[in-house]
């Protein structure tokens, strides 16, 4: 059953040590007042980060203390100002201040599918021979089908996804516009947290049913000062004030 | 053909690379847009009508040259989208074995690209053993974006493009660093002996691989670039046939065409970029 909760009681279901994972694309519907509100904590989470790649979540909780580590495909975002790459994340993975992992995109959603699936890997074939297959130590199976060998990654399995939502209704599913990974996030970990800008009496075609999803927060502009479609823009001198800072 | 004089170095790139697209081929483009979905617009006009293009969030033709969707610059700027596609959707990719294909041509970039075609989006290694800086034993000097999904999509894709914005020999290795997307000599190990990148293209000239030993070789010039230059600029042996052309300028048709798709000066400003980097 999905409950409708405080941010404050919200918040209490990320544990320190949890993997964590952040709906949205690039500059796109971020969770921020989730995540800030996260970052204020004094507990130390020692969180381990997921991104899609999603960089301001991860900078809020790095500047906060809060990022023991990182997996990530790509840090930057293109701004009205050009490429924009956050600037103390990558101080920190050069400085060796936090563990890291890279992969390629495609890999990592393989991953993804293997842990909402349940499944032990799933074949990622496209990486033989890029520096990612030997640093991440993805390994190759015989197909018992043709013979061939192919490139096989391990599930990934997010202890929890926050998401921001456009819409949720009393039963607890959510409609978003723009769904980019969040289904499949929402599938792939154990635990879901949504925040949404209105909450509606009833989705007639909902793009998360309530069955995967196991709280909500009402957030109006909770994606500010990331965009969320059909309410507001992205705010470029904001996000880069944040990104750099 | 008429050729126009009026053109700058980001619209030749763009018609280089347009010239290069056909009808069958499905488009997909990621940063520095303009070169990718610019080269794919202006094949739509002029001789590829059927080319498809899908970028990211944006799917889809007759688009101006713009932001991706996703950036929401404009409010309404997700109104544009023809069709909305979730990201593991696009990371399908052009999968020959899969009956969705993303993409069969993509472009790709680095911080390094070596003799090889391959490319380094991961890092720059540490030289220097104990500078502060690098106290915990970081082996990266300078840290790179990422590579996102281009080695992948190198893989799927039936064409894909390297361009660089800069051709100096920081940029132009004997070896990358880390290996991105690899290169002709990785690739022919694992016995894809036809696998390499379509073209690369510069502010100085067109490259390619189709050469005996995999090496990166001159396709052509841009004019008033010299071979002194180029070969300065290459921080390994250029393979140089003997014949080496002028890459071919844009013609009046495609310059028309050009200025009608972007009208808010995206050439111009990569041209800048181009030339003062």
């Amino acid at each position: 059953m999905t409950e409708f909760v405080s941010l404050k009681k919200a918040l209490t279901r990320i544990q320190p040590g949890d993997t964590i994972v952040f709906g949205g694309f690039q500059t796109n519907r971020a969770p921020v007042a989730f995540v800030q509100a996260l970052a204020r904590k004094r507990t130390p989470l020692r969180l381990s980060v997921l991104s899609f790649p999603n960089p301001l979540p991860l900078t809020l909780l790095h500047a906060a203390g809060q990022v023991a580590s990182l997996q990530s495909s790509f840090n930057g975002v293109v701004l009205e100002n050009g490429f924009t790459v956050p600037r103390r994340i990558r101080q920190a993975i050069e400085t060796g201040q936090i563990a890291w992992q890279e992969s390629d995109v495609y890999a990592m959603i393989q991953g993804l599918r293997a842990g909402a699936q349940g499944l032990p890997f799933m074949p990622a074939p496209g990486l033989a021979e890029s520096a990612y297959a030997e640093k991440s130590r993805y390994q190759s199976v015989k197909s018992p089908y043709d013979g061939g060998s192919i490139l096989v990654v391990p599930p990934l399995r997010p202890d929890v996804a926050v998401l921001h939502v456009q819409q949720a209704d009393r039963q607890g599913n959510v409609w978003i516009a723009d769904p980019l990974n969040d289904q499949l996030l929402a599938q792939a970990a154990r635990r879901v947290i949504v925040s949404c800008e209105e909450i509606v009496e009833r989705i007639s075609q909902p793009t998360i049913a309530a069955v995967y999803l196991d709280c909500i927060v009402h957030l109006p502009q909770g994606a500010v000062p990331t965009s969320c479609a059909g309410h507001y823009a992205q705010d470029d001198a904001r996000l880069h004030a944040l990104l750099t800072s | 053909m008429k050729q126009s004089v009026n053109y700058n170095l980001a619209q030749l790139l763009t018609c280089v690379l347009a010239r290069d697209l056909e009808n069958t081929d499905i488009v997909a483009y990621g940063l520095h847009a303009e070169l990718g979905l610019g080269a794919a617009l202006l094949a739509q006009m002029l001789h590829a009508p059927y080319l498809r293009i899908r970028h990211g969030l944006r799917a889809g033709s007759g688009l101006p040259l713009s932001a991706p969707a996703w950036s929401e610059r404009m409010h309404q700027g997700w109104k544009q989208v023809d069709y909305w596609e979730e990201h593991p959707d696009m990371l399908l990719w052009g999968n020959p074995a899969s009956p969705e294909t993303f993409s069969t041509v993509f472009f790709i970039g680095g911080m390094q690209i070596d003799q090889w075609g391959a490319t380094n989006l991961i890092g720059i290694r540490n030289r220097v053993r104990s500078t502060k800086q690098n106290a915990a034993g970081s082996p990266y000097a300078v840290r790179g974006p990422g590579s996102v999904g281009t080695p992948s999509a190198a893989f799927f894709c039936k064409k894909y493009y390297i361009f660089s914005l800069m051709h100096t020999p920081k940029v132009f290795v004997p070896e990358v660093d880390y290996v991105s997307v690899p290169g002709t000599n990785r690739l022919q190990e694992l016995g894809y002996l036809d696998k390499r990148p379509r073209l690369c293209v510069t502010p100085l000239g067109v490259f390619d691989w189709d050469t005996r030993d995999g090496r990166m070789q001159i396709r052509s010039l841009h004019p008033g670039v010299s071979l002194e230059t180029v070969v300065a600029q290459t921080g390994f042996n250029l393979q140089i046939p003997a014949r080496i052309p002028v890459t071919a300028l844009p013609t009046k048709k495609e310059i028309v065409q050009l200025s009608r798709l972007d009208q808010q000066g995206a050439f111009e400003r990569l041209h800048e970029k181009m030339t003062h980097s």
